[in-house]
């Protein structure tokens, strides 16, 4: 299957399941987790069904471009479905089908993995599904994001798309999948790989990284104390990603390093919180009418 | 009648699976004992996917109860032949007619009795709540919450299985109504089907794709796996842990051989098997037992696919991607020696206080060459241990041990050795980490064991010196294993040098010699904030207690206690005073000499140190008993000090125990505490030179008598 065809498939599937497809979310970000629609999302008694493909920047997984299994930037195929279905492994692995893995031609097996992103103040269960040996997507019940522990917890399903598609398609490097008719990946990210590779690990300013790392940190918490959570939040993703670089270029120190992480973690804190203080404030309006009424009646009274 | 009792769920983490049905099994067990249920047998079964409880010979209903009971005194029972309100109570809450209660005598008087009868209610009344109160109490490591539910469990609960006698057990969980169905295989078999008793449970469910049984399931893996090794011409390299683990991440066991090509057998065998095992699980064969890895491994998987070729091909595809991935490691690794790379170990942190691993190595690699001499090993030895500790460290700084941190010392022996280094010191490398755990294998060069010792010592010297002291509970940085270490090695290698001057040579090993210029750089500074002499004995303490319990399992600790109060200090003869001193004791005279020890001792902890130190003038002996008893000391004095040299500590002890007939007859006729301060005092200066030649062997005051 067509790289592009694996995306457009997911996407009806999912569509099928009553997800609403969003886009990518415009900030630099190393997980589709980090997109508002994700992160933010997931907070609060509101449900809410969403699929997207994400592109994802990890400075430190750069390889120049040689190695035909790793990439400093990738796509992935996001899910999220609040609150986690009954049924949802089920779902899964019918949206496995739909792109052409057979359960009964292939080993798909759950095994035990359990994600947290400490910048996010997240954590949840879950495992990560192997095809026939190979790690291909992540799937997690979030517990907690933002520092919040979750009412609702919703069924996080990450797809890594160039895995998948290697393993359909068949071949031995990222860079010979068919794309698109006659379009290799390589002829779309293979210069993208070398250049990125070469900023991140050799020619970014660490100096101006660092400067940006502080002033994303003040304006994200200027924003957020304002309640402007969307931008308070696109602010924290810049920071987070200010710091990638800054790691990728070896300029934190051990001890450096969790400090940055907790002040991230903080300015996640925030956005989630204002998140949640505005979605109350909205009178959860994604909530039907009568439940909504009922939950603000029990949180006025608490 | 049958309780079948199942939990279906999305797939639990393999190592919750065991301690779960342990819970599951002793819950039922105590329950059913509170609840007088009887039955004939107990077992409980899973696989990923559910956690079974399985009863036979389950009682229809509880057992009856038929006992007397008793009440209120019987003097306030009855008046003027009339039931009192006491008795009446007492009647109603029993259940019985007043009319039939009677009197009985029991050593506090005379009280009201009830014969009471309650029949058993029916088990399946009781079964509902004692079936939910197993879901809710078992306890997890890691538990989580799904959906909307406030209930937590593993992972979440999607179908309950329980039947009794046929019949289901209505609780409901979360959400989950139980119900008599359950579920086979995921993909081969999920449709739900009816489950009537255990052995149709089994048998269906096994047709079903899934083998329930845990034991089961484990022989077919073992079973499978040796006949892939057969078939290629090889042998499994054991791996017991990973066996159980796959167990648990399966419910009906297929196996499949990949070959991987001889070219990556290049790499050394640990990073083949790390890179197969500790992501892939896959299992590692080998030519022979203890031979070289053959280009051929193991995979088990859950499902009969139709055709193997899609597993194969994609098991093949991972594998060759990570055996990738390890290779791009080596050779990137290889292009700088450990030599070349020594210095930035300065960048990486040992512990906080204690400065680098840099730091660290210096301190090893001085540290052995200092034992080396103590033990008079020639130059070749002190050289390669020296160097050997000085690299010991260097791997941590290569990709490959960056991307599989237990193949630190591996690593360094392998990149050693492609290095050019002697191949003492790249084995010294590697054998600095042992023994790993208490049976583990120990050193087997003295130039490794020198790396070890100063290894190990130089993190109970720092740790212990900075106040990182293990607790009960927690023991971060392994220091229980690494005194355990420096004892085994020093017995295995039959090293004669002591504990304390260990301790002592890694102590100065901390002195730093500061920079500055002023009158104060006379003097060493060290990063360690204890006092060497304390210092060292809280690391004799800590080390005697591991060398105690090393011996405890197979002597009597009091055997135990008594050697070590005399000397903890000389680890090599330590097991052999032991033995002799557990032989001595069945011999008849041993008692009666330990009371009278016992009795030496008891009396000098009452005297001055200074007293019992003096010299014996045996002018001042005034009874035969005393110059019979000094000569038999001057006696056993000479024996003693010949049995210790020629380290043969059955003589020593027979030595003692020759003394036994002097000693009894001294405190039968002689009065130590006498009037006369000069005859006393000589008498305890007596004593005291026998309780000196005793504690040359062992404390025996400590030994149990009686």
């Amino acid at each position: 299957m067509l790289f592009q065809d694996i995306i457009l498939t997911l996407q009806k599937f999912w569509a099928d399941q009553g997800c609403v497809l969003q886009q990518p979310w415009d900030v630099e970000k190393g997980a589709g987790t980090y997109n508002q629609a994700t992160f933010l999302r997931a907070l609060g008694p509101e449900p809410w069904k969403v699929a997207y493909a994400e592109p994802c920047r990890r400075p430190s997984d750069g390889r120049y471009g040689e190695n035909p299994n790793r990439l400093g930037a990738y796509f992935q195929f996001q899910v999220l479905l609040k609150p986690s279905p009954d049924n949802v492994l089920d779902l899964y692995w019918d949206s496995l089908y739909a792109i052409g893995i057979d359960k009964m031609e292939h080993d798909l097996r759950l095994v035990e993995d359990d994600w947290e992103q400490p910048t996010l103040g997240a954590w949840g269960l879950g495992w990560e599904v192997w095809i026939d040996g190979m790690e291909a997507t992540q799937f997690t019940y979030f517990q907690q994001v933002g520092g919040v522990e979750l009412d609702i917890v919703p069924a996080e399903i990450t797809y890594g798309l160039e895995r998948i598609a290697m393993f359909l398609q068949g071949v031995d490097s990222v860079y010979d999948l068919e794309w698109a008719p006659g379009v290799s990946y390589g002829q779309i990210r293979h210069q993208e790989e070398v250049e990125f590779s070469k900023f991140h690990f050799d020619q970014a300013n660490t100096d101006l990284h660092f400067g940006w790392f502080d002033q994303f940190e003040a304006e994200a918490t200027r924003l957020l104390e304002q309640g402007l959570i969307l931008p308070g939040y696109d602010y924290t993703m810049k920071a987070g990603h200010a710091f990638n670089i800054l790691d990728a270029r070896g300029a934190i120190s051990v001890t450096e390093r969790q400090k940055y992480i907790r002040r991230i973690r903080t300015l996640a804190q925030m956005s989630a919180r204002g998140f949640l203080a505005q979605r109350k404030e909205l009178g959860y309006p994604l909530l039907a009418p009568e439940d909504a009424a009922k939950l603000l009646a029990e949180e006025s009274a608490d | 009648m049958q309780l079948i009792f199942e939990i279906g769920c999305e797939e639990l983490p393999a190592r919750f699976c065991e301690p779960a049905l342990a819970q599951i099994e002793a819950a039922f067990a105590a329950r059913a004992e509170e609840l007088r249920l009887e039955y004939g047998s107990l077992r409980t079964v899973a696989t990923p996917r559910r956690l079974t409880l399985l009863v036979d010979g389950l009682a229809e209903k509880q057992r009856d109860i038929q006992e007397e009971r008793t009440g209120p005194p019987a003097q306030i029972a009855f008046k003027d032949g009339e039931p009192t309100k006491a008795a009446l109570g007492f009647a109603r809450g029993q259940g019985v007619d007043p009319a039939d209660l009677y009197t009985v005598e029991t050593d506090k008087g005379a009280y009201l009795a009830a014969n009471v009868f309650e029949a058993g209610q029916p088990t399946a009344e009781l079964l509902p709540a004692l079936l939910l109160e197993i879901i809710q109490k078992l306890n997890f490591p890691k538990s989580m919450r799904w959906a909307a539910r406030r209930e937590r469990f593993a992972r979440p609960v999607r179908w309950i299985l329980a039947v009794a006698g046929g019949e289901v057990v209505p609780l409901s969980f979360a959400g989950v109504t139980s119900s008599n169905l359950t579920h086979g295989h995921r993909f081969a078999a999920p449709d739900a089907f009816e489950v009537k008793d255990i052995a149709g449970y089994i048998a269906d469910l096994k047709a079903a794709h899934v083998v329930v049984d845990p034991a089961e399931r484990r022989a077919t893996i073992v079973a499978e796996l040796q006949k892939l090794a057969d078939a290629a011409g090889g042998v499994l390299v054991a791996d017991p842990g990973l066996v159980d683990e796959v167990t648990f991440l399966i419910e009906e066991p297929h196996a499949i051989a990949i070959k991987f090509g001889d070219a990556y057998l290049e790499l050394p065998d640990e990073v083949l098997i790390s890179s197969m095992r500790s992501h892939q699980r896959y299992f590692s064969l080998a030519t022979h037992e203890g031979g070289p890895l053959i280009s051929t491994c193991c995979v088990i998987y859950n499902t009969p696919v139709t055709s193997t070729k899609e597993v194969y091909e994609g098991n093949l595809r991972v594998l060759r991607a990570r055996l990738d991935d390890a290779r791009f490691f080596w050779e990137k690794d290889l292009k700088t020696t450990l030599e070349a790379r020594l210095e930035k170990l300065q960048d990486v942190v040992w512990l906080h206080k204690l400065g680098s691993m840099f730091d660290r190595s210096m301190r090893m690699a001085a540290l052995a060459g200092d034992i080396s001499w103590a033990l008079d090993f020639d130059e070749d030895i002190e050289r390669c241990a020296e160097v050997g500790a000085l690299l010991s460290k260097v791997d941590l700084l290569t990709d490959m041990v960056g991307e599989f941190p237990d193949l630190q010392g591996v690593m360094g022996r392998e990149y050693a050795l492609a290095d050019g280094e002697e191949p003492a010191v790249a084995q010294a490398i590697y054998e600095q980490y042992l023994p790993g755990g208490a049976d583990d294998a120990l050193p087997a060069s003295d130039v490794g064991a020198l790396v070890a010792l100063a290894e190990k010592l130089d993190a109970l010297v720092g740790c212990f010196g900075i106040g990182l002291i293990p607790t009960s509970t927690s023991d971060p940085y392994a220091l229980r294993r690494a005194a355990l270490g420096v004892i085994r090695i020093l017995q295995e290698r039959e090293y004669s040098i002591s504990l304390s001057d260990l301790f002592a040579m890694a102590i100065s090993a901390y002195d730093v010699v500061p920079d500055d210029d002023s009158e104060t750089s006379a003097l060493m500074q060290t990063p360690l904030e204890t006092d060497a002499k304390v210092l060292i004995e809280q690391l004799l303490d800590f080390a005697s207690t591991r060398l105690k319990y090393q011996l405890a399992g197979d002597f009597p600790t009091d055997v135990v206690d008594a050697v070590l109060a005399a000397n903890r200090d000389d680890v090599l003869s330590v097991r052999e005073r032991v033995e002799a001193l557990a032989n001595l004791r069945s011999e008849p005279d041993f008692e009666p000499l330990a009371a009278g020890f016992k009795r030496v001792v008891n009396i000098l902890k009452k005297q001055a140190d200074e007293d019992a130190e003096l010299a014996v003038d045996e002018s001042l002996f005034a009874q035969d008993e005393e110059s019979q008893l000094y000569a038999a000391y001057l006696e056993g004095q000479k024996s003693v000090e010949t049995a210790v040299q020629a380290h043969d500590w059955q003589a020593a002890c027979q030595a003692l125990i020759r003394l036994k007939s002097p000693v009894d007859a001294f405190f039968d006729h002689v009065m130590v505490m006498a009037e006369d301060a000069g005859l006393r005092n000589n008498r305890v200066a007596l004593l005291g030179q026998l309780r000196d030649l005793f504690m040359q062997v062992a404390d025996i005051s400590k030994i149990q008598v009686g």
